[in-house]
């Protein structure tokens, strides 16, 4: 079996407790406008292009997929990550970003970390959506937990309860995504409602598994005393629910998503100070610790 | 204290006459016996050295540097750099007072004689005057920080650990007493009376300096000073007159005045020897916790003033005797030092199972403001590595102390002063041009044959190794040089008082009194030395891409024209990755050498010879003259430092980083720096992650971690704005320093080192 992924990062620290390596699943349902991991929402390998290193000489449009035009254009989604462009650029600005490997590679490459790990950290299933590959997740974690490494995934909560359901055994911790309270809202910033990731967010609790609910915060689209009281009443309601981590947007995914050809965002980055007086809020009013 | 500096020539007056007192003597003993001359000697030079009180002291023993004296080392950071060792001389200075335009021609041809025989009767002069022909050809300069060469030679017995806690314990009058018991022994030699006789005599010295300092504190009374800051001076000096101190205050008191005439920098387990009275003082209600660091805070601004270097103060760790009390008054000795701010003391933490969490978490809140200290140890892997290299019981070996960088030594029983450095990478450069340097274009090291005849990697590789073993064991002779020299010269009797066994053998320091005499060797670049074999293997004679002759034309025209071969050799395999073919390479490399530097003990008769793989800025002095390497690396700039990856190579996390640096045998040394540079983030928001990555480490087996904790957009304003952060501390390697004062070499190689 194999899956895709886009990077292994080790020494993560922000993502789980203790020390962490972080595997990047390819692939999400969700298009977060603010998403700072764009590179992972596709599902396959494809190209990334600095534009500031491009020349427009055209050598890249040996590509048959039509991803790329005469003079610098790239259109991410036909790209079939075939590599032709990245190796004929002679700027080297394009790249394949993605790569497809086994559990048993991505093991072999968190295994000599282990010692790091202690008793709190392990590896992180992060993305893009690990659910995006829900097979290739579940034997990945099996591998990992088989191997004495503890799980913890990230996720968007988008996906059949099935999924989560098998994956139960083997993770330690959910850092499970909450981004917009109001449904119609969810769709308009991230392409879908959140109906069903509320009901398989209720569902895990339901399983006493320990949950972090991430709360990206984007100034002037959920900064809202409603989507802060929906945010509260699931701390209450939700007895799996251990703490609340706050994402503050930051702007560090606008230059993927130039890379991949796409508009860039132009959401404005919260003051340190802004940010503190979210947390003050949301302390006020959840059960559970508001942290950053 | 405002214009006050210890080498100031303004402590000089224009006839020296300090100096021609001290010449006299020296040369009306000269002939005599040694121990005799030496204490003759001190009887004129440390009254002249004991400064009056300043305001805002409370302790006596400012010392000013004169330039004639006797010390473990005498330093002037300000003028060449260079150790001077036991009866030292500064021309510099001496030169300076002839040249006054107030000086009359009498005093200025007195000078120049006085000048004229001490630059022969110095003993660094002396030792240089000891080397034999192949020493003389390959360490034609001692200027290590600027001139080009393979080793260079150090000239000091800088380091050691004095017994300040049997000080403490005996005071002045009970050392004299049990040096005087000694000496009802019938069977000692006439030599070994007067050794004894004058350490005794010497004590006496001592004693009168602290009589003529009370009488001065009752002297600003009388005149008027704060009763509530000189009386308690007057008090402790009278104590200490009397018998052994009696309080923490007086602890403090005696140890800074030995240390100060010593002009010693180390103050050893400051902990253990602290802890019984500190705790006395404060469960009596005698002192409270503020007192205590107010008196702490006096101690360190005088070693900031007095000495620029070192200053090494250990807490923590196995093998104490009171670990309670010590603990205590370690948490004080922090509190005082996150007061204090500066890069004095260097602070060190033993850190074992089961200690004390108060002082761990202390320490870790030094780190986290910015302190670059304390240097943290894994105390149970140290122990065992002290034990195993320096042939030393388990008992003995939990004594271990650290000086300078972190080197090991034992407390109060062993000598390990660095003497001679390498340069790894040069050496490897010397081979590549047939026993040739080609900074200086002279003959350097043995020619080996031409890079052609190096028709193998393991050709090359042996020949590098021949290389270095050639050039230990120069260092190693070197070493030995020092010490003969000093023995012949002199008793180091402030030293031997509190070393063991001097007074139990009746023998001066390194007479035969001290019980390990052991040397150490610096050595450098050596992940850039490893990292270049790694890419020569690589490229020439798997790959095949150019010849080894092609190559080295590469590196000496600094990859002009070749930048893409430049790229291909960073891209080979680095140390730092924990990737097996680089750290595999570095292990060889660096066990090698180990083990040959190891094996030069018994031939020169030291209790052991251990590299100390440290940095004290070294690494960038010695790049500016080695030639681009096969790493990648350009010309002239920084070799690595440490046992660290090339600054910049590490790529891969930091677990990966740490498994690299844990490959290397650092049980064989005797001490290692590992850098670590953290963000203030990590510390702050992640302390669980901390005491992971630590324990991890420590796990691993690597021995000691020097931390910094610093933000890189910090240092970047710090070289445009320099003056908005003066308080910005970074270690370097085995030492700290304010970001600012860092040349701009060093500063790059900051920069340029991984944050996580």
């Amino acid at each position: 079996m194999t899956g895709i992924i886009t990077d292994i990062i080790p020494f993560s620290v922000n993502d789980g407790p203790g020390i962490r390596t972080s595997v990047y699943f390819m692939g999400c349902p969700l298009r977060c406008r603010w998403c700072h991991n764009p590179e992972t929402q596709y599902g396959h390998p494809h190209a990334m292009v600095r534009v500031d290193r491009c020349t427009h000489c055209g050598a890249c449009t040996v590509c048959s997929s039509g991803a790329r035009g005469p003079h610098g254009e790239y259109d991410a989604s036909r790209c079939t990550g075939c590599g032709k462009c990245a190796a004929v650029c002679p700027e080297k600005a394009c790249w394949i970003c993605g790569r497809e490997v086994t559990p048993d590679e991505i093991l072999h490459q968190v295994l000599p970390d282990k010692p790091f790990f202690r008793r709190r950290g392990g590896v992180t299933l992060s993305g893009g959506e690990p659910m995006a590959q829900p097979e290739f997740a579940l034997e990945t974690a099996k591998l990992l937990c088989k191997n004495g490494i503890g799980v913890c995934m990230e996720t968007c909560g988008h996906a059949d309860w099935t999924s989560y359901e098998q994956m139960l055994p083997y993770v330690q911790s959910f850092l499970y995504d909450y981004k917009v309270s109001d449904p119609e809202s969810h769709r308009q910033w991230t392409g879908t409602d959140n109906r069903r990731i509320l009901a398989n967010l209720r569902n895990l609790s339901s399983c006493g598994v320990d949950i972090v609910l991430r709360c990206p915060l984007i100034p002037g689209v959920n900064d809202t005393t409603d989507h802060f009281l929906g945010i509260a009443g699931l701390t209450e309601e939700l007895q799996g629910i251990r703490r609340v981590e706050i994402l503050p947007y930051h702007s560090l995914g606008n230059n993927k998503r130039v890379q991949l050809g796409l508009e860039s965002e132009n959401f404005c980055v919260p003051e340190k100070a802004e940010i503190l007086r979210w947390q003050d809020e949301l302390n006020s009013m959840c059960r559970v610790p508001v942290c950053l | 204290m405002k214009g006050y500096y210890a080498w100031d020539d303004q402590h000089l007056d224009d006839g020296l006459s300090v100096e021609f007192r001290y010449t006299e003597t020296y040369k009306a003993y000269t002939g005599k016996d040694l121990s005799l001359r030496e204490l003759k000697c001190l009887e004129i030079a440390l009254p002249a050295a004991a400064s009056p009180l300043q305001e805002g002291d409370l302790f006596v023993g400012r010392r000013v540097f004169r330039p004639l004296g006797i010390a473990p080392s005498y330093w002037d950071d300000d003028a060449d750099g260079l150790d001077n060792v036991s009866f030292y001389a500064d021309l510099a200075r001496m030169t300076r007072v002839m040249n006054r335009p107030t000086q009359t021609r009498e005093n200025r041809q007195a000078i120049a004689e006085l000048i004229d025989f001490w630059k022969s009767e110095n003993v660094n002069a002396k030792v240089r005057a000891g080397f034999d022909s192949v020493m003389r050809r390959e360490m034609t300069s001692d200027l290590w920080s600027v001139d080009s060469g393979v080793i260079f030679g150090l000239y000091r017995l800088v380091f050691s650990q004095l017994d300040y806690d049997k000080l403490v314990r005996l005071g002045l009058g009970g050392l004299k007493k049990e040096v005087l018991a000694r000496l009802e022994d019938d069977s000692l030699s006439g030599t070994q009376q007067s050794f004894l006789q004058s350490l005794a005599s010497m004590i006496d010295l001592l004693l009168g300096i602290l009589s003529t300092y009370e009488g001065q504190l009752r002297v600003l009374l009388k005149n008027g000073a704060d009763p509530a800051w000189i009386q308690p001076m007057v008090d402790s000096l009278e104590r200490i007159q009397a018998g052994a101190p009696a309080c923490f205050r007086d602890a403090l008191q005696l140890v800074w005045f030995y240390s100060a005439m010593t002009g010693g920098r180390d103050f050893g387990r400051m902990d253990v020897y602290l802890g019984d009275r500190y705790v006395k003082d404060l469960d009596s209600g005698r002192m409270t916790e503020e007192d205590a660091v107010e008196l702490l805070l006096s101690f360190y601004r005088l070693m900031k003033e007095t000495d620029s270097r070192d200053g090494r103060i250990v807490m923590g760790g196995l093998g104490r005797r009171n670990p309670g009390n010590a603990d205590r008054v370690s948490l004080a000795v922090m509190k005082a030092g996150m007061r204090f701010r500066e890069l004095k003391p260097e602070f060190s933490l033993r850190m074992y199972k089961g200690m004390s969490k108060e002082v761990r978490k202390m320490a870790y809140s030094m780190l986290e403001n910015g302190m670059t200290y304390p240097l943290l140890f894994n105390d149970e892997a140290s122990v065992c590595a002290v034990q195993k290299t320096m042939h030393v019981s388990p008992e003995e070996s939990e004594q271990y102390g650290f000086f300078g960088c972190g080197e090991y030594v034992l407390g109060h029983r062993s000598i390990g002063t660095p003497n001679d450095i390498i340069n790894l990478a040069k050496a490897l450069e010397v081979t590549l041009h047939e026993g040739t340097d080609p900074v200086r274009g002279c003959p350097h090291g043995l020619n080996l044959g031409k890079p052609g005849d190096f028709d193998t990697f393991d050709k090359l590789f042996s020949a590098w190794k021949k290389q270095v073993a050639y050039f230990t064991q120069i260092a190693a002779r070197h070493q030995k040089l020092v010490y003969n020299t000093v023995r012949e010269n002199g008793s180091m009797l402030m030293m031997s008082l509190l070393m063991d066994d001097c007074i139990a053998r009746a023998l001066p320091l390194v007479s035969g009194g001290v019980r390990y005499l052991a040397g150490t060797y610096e050595t450098y670049g050596n992940t850039t030395t490893a990292d270049s074999l790694t890419a020569i293997r690589e490229v020439v004679y798997e790959k095949k891409r150019l010849t080894l002759s092609e190559l080295v034309q590469v590196l000496d025209s600094d990859f002009a024209g070749n930048e893409e071969l430049r790229q291909i050799l960073l891209n080979c395999p680095k140390f730092g990755n924990g990737d097996p073919v680089a750290d595999g390479m570095a292990r060889e490399v660096n066990t090698f050498v180990f083990e040959t530097t190891a094996s030069q003990a018994e031939i020169q008769g030291l209790s052991s010879y251990l590299v100390v793989m440290i940095n004290n800025g070294a690494n960038v002095d010695l790049g500016k003259n080695t030639l681009a390497t096969a790493d990648g690396r350009h010309g002239g700039t920084y070799l690595s430092n440490g046992n660290n990856p090339m600054a910049g190579m590490d790529h891969s996390g930091l677990p990966a980083m740490l498994r690299s640096l844990a490959s290397t045998r650092m049980d064989l040394t005797a001490g290692t720096a590992q850098n670590l540079k953290l963000s203030k983030n990590l510390f702050s928001q992640h302390p669980d992650v901390v005491d992971d990555l630590i324990d991890t480490a420590f796990d691993l087996g690597i021995l000691s971690l020097n931390v910094s904790v610093v933000d890189r957009g910090e240092m970047e304003d710090a070289m445009i704005h320099p003056e908005m952060h003066q308080n910005l501390f970074v270690r370097v390697g085995g030492f700290s320093a304010r970001f600012v004062n860092l040349d701009p070499g060093t500063q790059a190689d900051m920069l340029a080192r991984a944050l996580y």
